[in-house]
């Protein structure tokens, strides 16, 4: 039976979790649903390009810019505009760039998942352990993606573990550690610094 | 801000890394793009976007595969680069496929007919009719056809163990059973005489095409019989099964022989009888071909007591599942769609859509493959290969240039481009994967990209065509031409060319004495020769109006 207690109980909870997906009040979840898309459309935007890259032997190493939006979309404003943008970059994107929706949009929550993952802790981009935290949980983002990526393909897709390791996990984790522990970071400090110059306050 | 950036240790390591680290995965950049103009010369608008082009990666690629093909690097006979060795059966698909990348290229800057193209089409020729008395073991006749693992060589049709009079040979490299190289090779002469029509290959083509209406029509021994020698009105490869994909290529041979020569074998009814088999026997539940079908029992055939039960004639049976499926493949099907679209557009263009749907396989939204069979979509391998190489073509012809893409984005961008140190050439490096596809992978790009496909190539051009103006010589080695096409209709000669040292071109069959425009702007009068008239450029790029 619901009681008026469990009731405030039940509102006290709801607190961490509005405050954590930065949804707090009308004007916070706009900003919040603005933010995580606008982190879509430049993941969409970074899709295009072709990035140079190096391949030796079967491993490719380069740079992901799509996977540094998502993380710094996270990073700044919380998990729910993270994933936000991944979910939507990917899916918005396969339909708008190549007339598609792959896997019920399953690897679009594959690629949120980062930025979720990424949002759930909070920064001060002014320390290095805490870019290094960011960093790392960048990886733990990176790898569960990576993994998921995978396991859809396989289970959803129908494609060979083969294909799946040597076609999407391999290149993913060879480009997207490299990206997530050096230009992550990197850019979240830059961003940082931009956003002090311009607002001498802080937000 | 930068003395708050930097004032962070982990801040100027990430950053100090990621510098090196970009720095040290810093390659295979796309190629640059091609211009394409707008000019108004003598009230005439030239949208050069109108006209078609090829771009630098393309030719880039194609000066690689000169290296490897042209006789001024290497015997007809030697297969330097070509990386064959543990692929013998294989190595004549290459040239042939190589030949019909290249001729899509060379339709689409028809203009640019030099001695470079047409040197380089010839020499891959005489490469895939390298003989064994010239070349023995380093021959394709040896490879495709009398090796001794193959036992090829004693073949008689009905009876292929006791032979006797009444019996046809059809052992021959050069026979009636020998699809997968005589096909190939009548098909690569005839686009030889279609781009560059110098008569000198007329001859053995047409002693082919009238060796498989014989086939096809005939016992053999020139007695009408339906179905032709072995019934099915098909011609066997290896050589006592039928495949789709195999008689496509003399299929399209026929349909361009009779556009080039005004004869009539189509219209004869040569692949009726064929076409009608396939629809009725070789397809599956989707209307999709099936892979093979053997007309008689293999010679040396062995039943394994573990694979399926094969009757005889049947079809051939997939070797994986072993419950009697028939034998599927994307390979087939990319490659018999595209070259049955001309001669049966009706059958094949509705089947497309089935094809991507039943074969396809999503890694994500800019990137997917094919699979070899759907009998066993889990495994991935040569065959799963093959058949992504094959669709890229079949999408282009389609238009479906986002599938196209798709599967370009799955393959290509796992290797480096290899540049030559002047630039001239590249190749995508695949040593690390497999090296026999190295040329496969090259000549795959133009494949895949140029905007001609092999359907266009079946219909031959038109006589006026001959008479057009066209570049007959040129210093190719210092040039890379993007576009090059006579504008019939508004009496001008495209040409967008890079020139990287000065070069000379001389042009033939123009009438009058013709200027060339540059933005609009007339450069001066082409010099009039003996032989034609010639074009002089300083290094640079150029959107030319030539009339």
């Amino acid at each position: 039976m619901m009681t008026e207690d469990n009731q405030m109980g039940t509102q006290e909870q709801s607190k961490p979790f509005r405050v954590l997906f930065r949804l707090e009040d009308i004007t916070s979840s706009f900003w919040t649903i603005l933010i995580g898309l606008i982190g879509a459309v430049l993941f969409m935007a970074f899709s295009t390009l072709s990035m140079p890259f190096l391949a030796i032997s079967l491993f490719k190493f380069g740079i992901l810019p799509t996977i540094v939006i998502i993380a710094l979309v996270g990073a700044f404003r919380g998990p729910f505009s993270g994933f936000l943008a991944g979910y939507i970059g990917v899916a918005v994107g396969d339909l708008l760039l190549h007339s598609t929706i792959v896997s019920f949009t399953l690897q679009g929550i594959a690629y949120g998942l980062m930025g979720l993952v990424v949002g759930l802790s909070s920064y001060n981009f002014a320390t290095g352990r805490s870019l290094a935290k960011l960093s790392i949980l960048s990886l733990v983002g990176l790898v569960l993606t990576a993994l998921l990526l995978v396991v859809v393909g396989i289970v959803v897709e129908g494609y060979s573990v083969l294909v799946g390791i040597g076609f999407v996990l391999l290149p993913m984790l060879t480009q997207g550690i490299p990206t997530v522990l050096l230009l992550v970071p990197v850019s979240a400090r830059v961003i940082h610094a931009a956003e002090l110059k311009a607002l001498p306050t802080g937000s | 801000m930068k003395t708050t950036v930097m004032s962070n240790k982990f801040f100027t390591i990430t950053l100090i890394g990621l510098i090196v680290f970009a720095g040290l995965s810093f390659g295979n950049l796309p190629a640059p793009q091609i211009t394409v103009g707008v000019q108004v010369v003598d009230g005439v608008t030239f949208r050069f976007a109108d006209y078609m082009a090829i771009d630098h990666l393309q030719l880039a690629i194609f000066n690689y595969l000169n290296t490897l093909v042209s006789s001024d690097f290497q015997p007809y006979g030697s297969w330097d680069g070509w990386y064959a060795d543990d692929f013998f059966g294989l190595q004549h698909y290459v040239l042939a496929f190589m030949q019909y990348s290249v001729s899509m290229m060379f339709e689409s800057t028809l203009g640019y007919r030099t001695d470079y193209y047409r040197n380089f089409s010839r020499d891959l020729i005489r490469k895939m009719n390298t003989t064994e008395a010239e070349w023995c073991n380093n021959s394709i006749e040896y490879r495709e056809w009398s090796n001794p693992s193959y036992n090829f060589l004693d073949y008689w049709w009905p009876n292929t163990t006791t032979p006797d009079s009444d019996d046809l040979y059809v052992g021959g490299f050069r026979g009636p059973a020998n699809i997968m190289w005589t096909g190939h090779y009548a098909l690569m002469m005839s686009l030889f005489e279609r781009n560059f029509n110098t008569g000198e290959m007329r001859d053995e083509l047409g002693w082919f095409v009238a060796d498989w209406n014989n086939s096809l029509t005939t016992d053999g021994f020139g007695n009408p019989k339906e179905g032709g020698i072995w019934g099915v009105g098909l011609i066997p490869c290896e050589p006592y099964i039928v495949f789709v994909q195999c008689n496509s290529i003399p299929i399209v041979t026929t349909e361009l022989y009779d556009n080039m020569y005004n004869t009539s074998y189509m219209e004869g009814g040569m692949w009726e009888y064929g076409l009608d088999f396939i629809e009725a026997n070789m397809t599956d539940n989707y209307g999709l071909f099936t892979d093979g079908y053997y007309m008689m029992k293999p010679t040396g055939f062995v039943e394994s007591p573990t694979g399926p039960d094969y009757t005889f004639p049947g079809p051939s049976l997939d070797r994986i599942t072993n419950d009697g499926r028939r034998q599927v493949s994307s390979y087939c099907n990319g490659w018999a769609l595209a070259f049955l679209e001309y001669t049966w557009g009706g059958k094949t263009i509705p089947l497309y859509p089935a094809y991507i749907d039943v074969y396809g396989r999503e890694l994500s939204g800019d990137r997917m493959y094919i699979i070899d069979s759907y009998n066993h979509p889990s495994t991935f391998g040569t065959f799963d290969i093959l058949g992504t190489l094959f669709t890229l073509h079949l999408a282009k012809q389609r238009g479906d240039f986002v599938t196209r893409d798709r599967i370009l984005n799955f393959l290509w961008p796992a290797f480096n481009q290899v540049w030559s140190e002047d630039g001239r050439t590249m190749h995508f490096d695949t040593m690390s994967l497999e090296p026999f596809l190295q040329s496969a992978m090259a000549f795959g790009w133009i494949w895949a990209k140029s905007p001609v496909s092999i359907k266009d190539l079946a219909d031959a051009r038109s006589p006026d065509f001959w008479n057009y103006p066209y570049i007959s010589k040129a210093d190719d080695a210092n040039i890379w031409v993007y576009q090059a096409v006579w504008d019939s209709l508004k009496d001008a000669f495209i040409l967008n060319i890079r020139v990287d040292a000065t070069a000379t071109l001389t042009f033939s069959n123009f009438v009058h004495t013709p200027t060339a425009y540059s933005s609009g702007y007339a450069l001066g009068e082409l010099v009039s020769l003996g032989d034609g008239f010639r074009l002089t450029l300083d290094p640079g790029v150029y959107n030319l109006v030539i009339k």
